[in-house]
């Protein structure tokens, strides 16, 4: 009897010391995973921060960037400027003769111009990280940027007008989006395709295109050349309200679209297999996925010619603040699209006057250099990528 | 901050009936899977019922897998029928599957950072629209509790050991609340509590209607937890039936080309052990009474000379 009690007191002292130290070291790894930023599951208020953030700053920055140039218009008179035209008449507008012209018919147009285009790329690339399930996806992969510039560069060289200024624009469009579909189909074989191959087969229809951008850059005189190369470092420059309103509803239906999709990108997250097994038709969404892409890069593209790395870039950066679920990622990729093409268009106008950038350019250059430390950021914290 | 949106013009999916034990709930008739000339599953007849675990056994490259793949309907069967509730796996659409049957495969990778409970939440989306989604939050919590997965609820599932992750997938399986269970080497990265939690966990979820069809490696935990066992051989059911009817010392030997031995286990149940040679232990790698006939056999082998081993 007494040899019993004693062997069982130590023996529940012994469990309960365990416990406690089970508990203790539960709290800790919650703690420090809270700590790190690595709690995979973000508190509501960081995500509604970020979004007040990226909305307030889209608004201040519409404001500085219509308010600043050769044509210095005050932010109050920018304010009252818009205010007036929805017959509120609160603050007075542009005081200097031919203001209230630059701002909506040179400024506006460009900014919202801008805004939808970033917006739909920072969208698209969510979407091609979601379907690829790679971090490393962008538009470009399957081959949109690049076809849209054969089209674009094609009707440059030719000198095709028939659809007056418009042509170049549709061309980029509509061959941007044969690219993209011709991607997907050569992918696929018997009702599948796997990620591997159309990845590759984007590299191959990517290396077609380049070689013919290259013989029409090449064949075309000076001029044409000229129009070619500058197309493809993009810009916002002459951007017109007409434009805007091609552009725009396109890429509106391609962003609400998209959020259907958003719960299904998530499963899909899993694996194609285990996606399956949730109930989502994997097919059916990566068609859906890629059409939704080639639209929104198309007509993103068409007027603005390449930016490259908004699409790489912003989901990225988002998916590290707000967590990976595509409900709040998508939305949130289109905000920071926006945000950042604002920015960089401003840079764009007034960093050298009289003078504009290609916004293509400088996306690069600064995207560049943070996807870098991204990488080494997320390599140092979790060991490589996810 | 979640934006939801709902399709107006969703489909409405045939909800299951929880079926009655003994149901047959899943048929295989005369299943046969071929990838190019390799014919993989050849004349597979199995019913698993209602309300029992079933253990799919055989050596590697039996065709276990490709057996819960073909039933799951990602490979392509070549010849037979595979039959769900009554009517042709074919009939019924993804959603309607994945209300009927969960998987769970050996490795579950996952692309982004999501959070454990995120995963597991993951598991109720064939119900998302459903009467059923009411009871999510209840559901996700259970099976979290059930599988120990709780105290990871936060964390990221790519930063969890293999045991974990597989708890975590387990668990995620378990709250899509399918009536079969469809387990591919479940327990392969589990520590042995684990292991038996995951078995005893099945063993429940048969108890309360259920079918469990579950890949198993280690024999004398298919015979422990397992109303039923198949045998799978070259693509063939070798025997199907109780443990004690399949896993005995001849069949198993045979199947496996290995003596195997099987032993009625005192408490119930079978010891299932490989034969296996009594060796000389060489402690920190001394050979004492090192038979000469094979220090001169390693010395051959090594190419040293005989006085290089002591």
């Amino acid at each position: 009897m007494r040899n019993g009690n004693t062997a069982s007191a130590p023996r529940s002292e012994i469990r309960a010391a365990a416990e406690r130290v089970d508990q203790a070291r539960n709290r800790h790894i919650a703690a420090n995973a809270t700590d790190l930023g690595i709690a995979g599951k973000p508190h509501m208020g960081k995500t509604a921060l970020t979004f007040a953030v990226l909305v307030v700053g889209l608004l201040v920055m519409t404001i500085v960037s219509a308010s600043l140039g050769q044509l210095i218009i005050p932010f109050d008179q920018v304010i009252g400027s818009i205010l007036n035209k929805i017959g509120i008449h609160w603050l007075a507008g542009p005081s200097r003769a031919f203001g209230n012209e630059a701002l909506w018919n040179v400024r506006f147009p460009r900014i919202v111009m801008a805004i939808v285009v970033g917006a739909a790329l920072g969208v698209a690339g969510a979407v091609m990280q979601g379907v690829f399930g790679n971090p490393l996806a962008e538009p470009g992969t399957v081959g949109v940027s690049s076809g849209a510039a054969v089209g674009a560069s094609a009707s440059i060289l030719m000198g095709w007008t028939f659809l007056g200024s418009f042509t170049t624009p549709f061309l980029a469009f509509a061959c941007g989006l044969i690219t993209t579909m011709s991607v997907y189909l050569l992918a696929r074989r018997g009702g599948r395709t796997e990620i591997v191959t159309l990845i590759l087969t984007g590299v191959a229809v990517n290396a077609i295109a380049g070689a013919l951008i290259s013989f029409f850059t090449f064949a075309a005189p000076t001029n044409a050349r000229d129009q070619i190369v500058f197309w493809q470092m993009g810009s916002f420059n002459g951007s017109r309200w007409q434009q805007v309103a091609l552009v725009a509803p396109m890429c509106v239906i391609g962003i609400i679209g998209v959020q259907f999709m958003a719960h299904q990108l998530d499963l899909l997250s899993l694996g194609e297999k285990p996606a399956r097994h949730l109930g989502v038709n994997v097919e059916r969404l990566r068609f859906l996925s890629m059409l939704a892409v080639a639209l929104l890069v198309s007509s993103a593209v068409a007027f603005a010619g390449i930016i490259s790395f908004v699409g790489l870039v912003v989901p990225h950066l988002l998916r590290m603040i707000i967590g990976p679920g595509h409900r709040t990622l998508l939305p949130a990729s289109a905000l920071g699209g926006a945000l950042l093409l604002t920015i960089a268009d401003f840079a764009a106008r007034t960093t050298i006057q009289f003078a504009d950038l290609p916004i293509g350019m400088l996306t690069s250059l600064v995207g560049g250099p943070f996807f870098f430390w991204l990488l080494r950021r997320s390599r140092s914290k979790s060991g490589g990528w996810a | 901050m979640s934006i939801a949106i709902q399709l107006p013009w969703n489909t409405v999916h045939r909800t299951p009936t929880m079926p009655n034990p003994g149901d047959r709930v899943l048929e295989l008739v005369d299943v046969g899977v071929s990838i190019g000339e390799r014919r993989i599953l050849d004349g597979v007849n199995l019913d698993v019922r209602a309300g029992e675990v079933l253990s799919l056994v055989g050596p590697n490259g039996a065709g276990k897998s490709t057996l819960l793949n073909a039933i799951t309907g990602d490979v392509p069967l070549s010849d037979g029928e595979i039959t769900l509730f009554g009517l042709p796996a074919l009939s019924w659409d993804a959603t309607e599957l994945a209300m009927r049957r969960s998987v769970l495969l050996q490795s579950v990778d996952v692309t982004f950072p999501f959070s454990v409970d995120d995963i597991v939440r993951m598991g109720r989306s064939p119900w998302e629209g459903t009467a059923e989604e009411m009871d999510d939050d209840m559901i996700v919590e259970s099976a979290m509790t059930m599988t120990e997965v709780m105290p990871l609820a936060d964390r990221v599932y790519t930063s969890l050991s293999g045991g974990e992750r597989g708890r975590a997938a387990f668990s995620r399986v378990l709250a899509q609340a399918a009536p079969i269970l469809l387990l591919d080497e479940p327990t392969a990265a589990m520590d042995i509590k684990h292991q038996e939690m995951l078995m005893r966990i099945g063993r429940e979820y048969a108890a309360a209607g259920c079918a469990v069809v579950v890949i198993v490696h280690a024999l004398d935990a298919a015979a422990a937890w397992s109303d039923r066992v198949a045998l799978l051989e070259h693509g063939r059911l070798r025997a199907v039936g109780t443990p004690e009817e399949v896993f005995t010392s001849t069949m198993l030997s045979d199947v496996y080309q290995c003596p195997i031995e099987v032993l009625p286990h005192p408490g119930g149940g079978l010891i299932i052990l490989p034969k296996r040679p009594a060796i000389t232990r060489h402690v920190y790698g001394e050979h004492h009474g090192f038979p000469d006939a094979a220090r001169a056999n390693l010395a051959r082998l090594s190419g040293l000379s005989g006085q290089g081993v002591s």
